[in-house]
């Protein structure tokens, strides 16, 4: 036998990630999440293996988007008559329903074949950090984020901001609410 | 090192109100640095910043929201420019939710104008295009299916989009 990978029992079992999706992109954390569901991150990966992971996503009423893509954004469904074309801005899609911008934008991402559907059925969504204790038990592995996510100016303590060094002494004179 | 700073104070007694500055003392620390040719506060000591970094861009900021002058500052042109876009991102992002206009202004903007309960946006550092901040419909789209679009009905959405194994 050329290699010994068949053998071991664990090689196609499939591993619970957990993913934080506060501050991230959303179509550059689909193309994340997209790695771990197809299996692309181990060795072992075939397109005709079954050897995807779970992926629990978290906090998603808090992804971002750039630029103006809230109002921009259409995530349009056709129901196959004509003129039943309807899209949605993706702020009214996220307002609906918190989860299901990250889905959308994974359900593209994915390879398009008879496989999808069932890919998209190992991604749990969850809008908060509650999960369910089934769940969380299976938790093995965290996701590395897309971007660090930043800090608002009123999160800071006191003691820290006074603690930042400063650059430059305004004139005694200057009066900043004009 | 002391920082002089001139908050207005309003008094009122009867039917007088008094307004008046009043300079107080509080601790800054300012880094020194050899600065023989005289150049401006971040390109003597080779700073590069982004919008996240919030603690250097609040420092050249005024309560209204916008930068300081450069006459106060002493930046230089590139820097002005680059602290003035930075400022812009960052407040798109609102990391800024303390740094308003004041209501009742001439200049200020009105309550209904101003989108709150944002959701998350973020910018990236190489964003240029300042004409991009501004809410622009769909480019691509014309007109006349615009006006289609726009006829939601939420039923049939939910039940679309949720077709699912």
């Amino acid at each position: 036998m050329a290699s010994r990978v068949q053998q071991h029992w664990l090689t196609f079992s499939r591993m619970w990630l957990l993913c934080d999706a506060r501050w991230q992109p959303a179509p550059e954390l689909a193309k994340r999440i997209c790695k771990y569901l197809e299996g692309r991150h181990k060795p072992v990966y075939h397109p005709l293996t079954d050897c995807g992971d779970h992926v629990v996503v978290i906090n998603t009423k808090e992804v971002a988007f750039d630029k103006n893509q809230w109002e921009k954004k259409l995530y349009a469904v056709n129901t196959g008559y004509k003129n039943t074309m309807i899209a949605m801005s993706a702020k009214d899609f996220h307002r609906m329903d918190p989860t299901k911008v990250v889905e959308r934008e994974v359900y593209s991402e994915l390879p398009k074949n008879l496989q999808r559907k069932n890919l998209m059925t190992r991604l749990h969504l969850f809008p908060d950090e509650n999960i369910p204790d089934n769940i969380k038990q299976n938790l093995v592995d965290i996701i590395p984020p897309v971007m660090e996510p930043p800090k608002r100016l009123d999160e800071f303590t006191e003691e820290e901001k006074a603690s930042w060094p400063r650059f430059f002494i305004p004139p005694a004179d200057y009066k900043p609410s004009d | 090192m002391i920082f002089l700073f001139v908050p207005v104070k309003e008094t009122k007694e009867g039917n007088v109100t008094v307004i008046e500055g009043v300079l107080t003392e509080t601790d800054g620390k300012i880094e020194e640095v050899d600065n023989p040719h005289g150049a401006c506060p971040i390109c003597s000591r080779n700073l590069t910043f982004t919008w996240k970094d919030v603690h250097i861009l609040s420092q050249f900021m005024r309560p209204d929201g916008q930068v300081m002058p450069q006459q106060v500052t002493g930046v230089c042109n590139t820097q002005h420019k680059k602290l003035f876009m930075a400022i812009e991102e960052a407040k798109q992002a609102g990391l800024f939710p303390d740094h308003k206009p004041r209501m009742g202004d001439v200049t200020a903007v009105k309550a209904s104008e101003v989108p709150l309960n944002r959701f998350n946006d973020y910018c990236p550092p190489d964003w240029v295009v300042m004409k991009t901040m501004t809410n622009v419909p769909h480019p691509q789209i014309p007109y006349r299916k615009l006006r289609r679009y726009t006829k939601i009905n939420p039923k049939i959405v939910r039940t679309a989009a949720r077709k699912r194994p």
